[in-house]
């Protein structure tokens, strides 16, 4: 019964993310101001359907209805109900389902909030998005339905994995999955600005606060996997390298980078092209982790029944996701260029950018090394802390003084007027330093520097909140 | 370790006073009561790591317990070793682990109070 119904749903999904794209490209054409109201109500169905369809296999997890396959294989009835819903997203197939669930839904809040911006904008980006909802859906439908069924209904589920029962492990995937997911609205934004010839400034303003909330869930996400790995996994730390974890900080590198060059396009107008790179990078890098993970390529807790079919498929979307945005990309790019004063905010920015790709190469290179060295000459090799220790730490140094350094700047051109400021917060830093040293003895050079330059930022930091509540306050009393 | 022993690691003596048995609804467990005692400080903490026997599928999981404090974590891991009375303990005294955590969450704090700074300027 409920496979059916469910089964039913997903087919609805997918007509009407056709209907979609098929309306709003009638729309572009037509010189009328204004969205058609049929777009609205077909994304109104779609958002409905597609709560529906993942309300439904939550109803079959939670009454424990065997005749659907995933339940059977992922639930058992002496589960405590709040695993059992958990358990929805606890497989690949459930998961899928809310990865979809959650494309749909940032489609549709794009489209509803964003009335001030250009039409042509708001609907291409429509379009690209429903053309990321019909990949997923279609994968869903092609070889992972959460929906099929079983004949003879078997009485008692296999149970889900009991590391998997844990209320941070609950949470965990739904929080990474609006940051990671969250993603895709602005990778289709940017292919849009791109192709209406979007004004940069306009584009900024419409992608930055949808970057700002998928980057509150992936720190988030990440943190809550890293405290479960730390109390349950029983090694005792929270933080491995792993390639699984290396997969969910890539995007997180990509997106702080455009997180910080977003407002130097809203401000300045500039850097219009390595934003758009960066929006696609960020999505792109969430799709090839979800592909390193469930391909079966990296093996840990994360690949449920690996299947190498299913990575084939996420490997030809991958593709034609990459394709498609680079050649539009490079079809349409204009000649941008830059004049920056080394003492303004964006040159910052801009440092704070180099710093964030570097340890994104440092990160991807230290995860795919190892696959390509098997399969090209079949060595195994594990690169685990000691190379990203090597690497990192010693430009984690310089970028936590640049981070310090960065605010104090103005846009385009900034005076020296409170340099003093920071040169005796400095001195305040390597005073504390000297009291950690003489107390706690010498760690090393590195762990010396790196003392310093964190209590350099931390010291500044508290200052600068201070002094802008205190500016806030005055504010107020002026009013 | 055995029930009922003490060993004492560098400043730290653990005592491993006893075990017990406990029914949950889709899990088993068993339950290791230590006492920790800081020599230097004479500070007593009470830790209970657990062993999870769960039936469908049949696995174990081991839970740590982990006392977090302002400047350390202790953190104690207990598995069993098959057809013994021997247990083996993992002890490790871990320092400012709650501030890893802290930091991660004010990082997202920080990017929501931005979020709801600019909501309010519109």
């Amino acid at each position: 019964m409920l496979s059916n119904f469910g089964s039913i749903l997903v087919f609805f999904i997918l007509s009407l993310s056709l209907l979609i794209i098929y309306n709003a490209y009638l729309d572009i054409k037509t010189n009328n101001q204004f969205i058609k109201k049929s777009i609205y109500s077909l994304s109104l169905f779609q958002i409905t359907f597609t709560i529906l369809s993942f309300c439904t296999l939550v109803v079959g997890f939670i009454f424990s209805d065997f005749s659907i396959i995933n339940v059977y294989e992922n639930s058992h009835t002496a589960k405590p109900l709040f695993y059992k819903i958990a358990g929805t997203w606890g497989n690949h197939e459930g998961s899928l389902l809310l990865w979809i669930n959650i494309l749909v839904l940032f489609s549709y809040l794009f489209l509803i909030l964003n009335h001030k911006h250009n039409k042509e904008f708001r609907l291409y980006t429509l379009i690209f998005q429903n053309f990321l909802i019909l990949g997923f859906v279609i994968f869903l439908l092609l070889n992972s339905n959460p929906f099929s069924s079983i004949y003879p209904v078997p009485l008692e589920g296999l149970g889900l994995n009991p590391i998997l029962q844990d209320p941070a492990l609950a949470i965990h995937p739904p929080l990474l999955y609006v940051g990671f997911v969250g993603c895709s609205i602005y990778f289709s934004a940017a292919i849009a600005s791109i192709l209406s010839s979007y004004s940069g400034k306009q584009f900024a303003l419409s992608i930055k606060s949808w970057i700002q909330v998928s980057w509150v869930f992936q720190t988030l996400g990440i943190t809550v996997g890293s405290i479960w790995a730390y109390y349950e996994l029983g090694w005792g730390g929270f933080w491995f390298w792993d390639p699984v974890e290396n997969a969910s900080l890539l995007p997180w590198f990509a997106i702080s980078a455009l997180m910080h060059s977003v407002m130097v396009l809203e401000k300045r107008n500039t850097l219009y092209e390595w934003v758009i790179i960066l929006c696609l990078l960020t999505f792109t890098l969430s799709v090839t982790g979800t592909f390193l993970v469930r391909s079966g390529i990296l093996n840990s807790v994360h690949t449920f029944a690996s299947d190498s079919s299913r990575g084939v498929y996420i490997l030809y979307f991958l593709s034609l996701m990459i394709f498609t945005s680079l050649i539009t990309f490079f079809k349409k790019r204009k000649k941008e260029f830059y004049k920056f004063n080394a003492n303004s905010k964006e040159t910052f920015i801009l440092a704070n950018n180099w710093f964030m790709v570097f340890f994104l190469a440092t990160v991807l290179i230290g995860t795919l090394y190892p696959i390509f060295l098997d399969v090209l000459i079949s060595a195994k090799v594990s690169i685990g802390p000691p190379f990203y220790n090597i690497v990192i730490i010693p430009l984690v140094i310089p970028f936590l003084f640049l981070m310090t350094l960065g605010p104090q700047f103005s846009w385009i051109n900034s005076k020296k007027k409170s340099l003093y400021k920071t040169l005796y917060v400095l001195i305040g830093a390597l005073i504390v330093n000297l009291f950690l040293f003489y107390f706690f003895g010498s760690q090393g050079l590195y762990s010396n520097l790196i003392l310093i330059a964190a209590i350099f930022l931390i010291l500044h930091s508290l200052l600068d909140a201070k002094e802008s509540i205190i500016k806030k306050k005055n504010l107020n009393i002026q009013e | 370790m055995k029930v009922g022993e003490v060993k004492k690691i560098n400043n730290y003596e653990i005592f491993f006073k006893n075990i017990k048995l406990k029914k949950d609804k889709n899990y088993k467990s068993i339950i290791g009561n230590f006492k920790i005692t800081n020599l230097q400080k004479n500070r007593i903490h009470y830790l209970n790591p657990t062993i999870r026997i769960y039936t469908n599928p049949e696995t174990l999981t081991y839970e740590a317990a982990i006392k977090s404090k302002i400047n350390s974590d202790l953190y104690l891991t207990m598995s069993n070793v098959s057809r013994s009375d021997f247990y083996n303990i993992k002890f490790q005294n871990k320092p400012f682990m709650i501030w890893i955590w802290i930091s991660a969450f004010m990082i997202a704090l920080g990017g929501s109070v931005r979020l709801m700074l600019k909501k309010n300027e519109n």
